[in-house]
């Protein structure tokens, strides 16, 4: 194969590798941004349910369809402790995590690791409190 | 404003979720935590309506954003459209039964 202008063949150029592995590694910013969206995910689905089941509870035609789904829905959405302190998690994690979103387009500026670990830490005790008591 | 700040999607989209979650923090402690709200239909209504435009805006931003593959951006917007509309239907059919 012909070298080409600059000494080496065109196609078979090796660029430096990256052995940083930065992309892959853990990193606490996308940790937020996950528990941000499945926290989001996790209150789509209680909304969705707790709706469903209370207009089996309440409304003749879909009451007519199963008398006992909306009891059944209700009984586990809201009195299971596990259940319940997953919402609160979910509801205090995504609430503040927005609420620091919505502050840093307007200017606002914190660092990721205290404002993502004082999320969580204040979101976990809103859910074991929940469950707990 | 930074790029890692800039808002993603559509500016209106943006915006209509933004005010819907401003709306929706106070809606969810009156839900949540005073006495008889839970059957006031005015809040009920608000607190539907804010849900799901919040719910929807944020599912429009994903596709946008590119953080969903584009093969399933569309099947997730007709799922996530269908879902809003069974909240909607069946949540004013509760207040209906409480009014």
């Amino acid at each position: 194969m012909s070298k080409g202008e600059y000494g080496f063949s065109p196609g078979r150029v090796r660029l430096p590798r990256d052995r940083s592995r930065r992309a892959e590694s853990f990193s606490v910013a996308r940790l937020g941004r996950l528990l941000y969206r499945y926290s989001g995910a996790v209150l789509g689905a209680f909304v969705l349910l707790h709706v469903l089941g209370q207009g089996f509870l309440r409304i003749p035609a879909l009451r007519a369809i199963s008398p006992e789904v909306g009891s059944s829905f209700l009984a586990y959405l809201q009195h299971v402790p596990v259940v319940r302190g997953v919402v609160f998690f979910a509801v205090v994690f995504h609430f503040l995590y927005g609420l620091r979103i919505m502050l840093s387009e307007v200017g606002w500026r914190s660092a990721h690791r205290p404002a993502v670990a004082g999320t969580v830490v204040l979101a976990l005790i809103a859910g074991v409190w929940e469950a707990a008591f | 404003m930074r790029a890692n700040t800039r808002p993603t999607g559509r500016y209106p989209i943006w915006l209509v979720q933004r005010i819907s979650a401003l709306v929706l923090g106070p809606l969810i402690l009156l839900h949540v935590w005073v006495d008889g709200m839970t059957a006031n239909a005015v809040v009920g209504s608000l607190l539907l309506l804010s849900l799901v435009i919040h719910m929807v805006a944020a599912f429009l931003r994903m596709g946008a954003e590119r953080t969903i593959s584009n093969a399933s951006t569309g099947l997730v917007r007709v799922l996530i459209l269908v879902i809003g509309l069974v909240i909607l239907g069946v949540g004013f059919g509760v207040i209906g039964s409480l009014v």
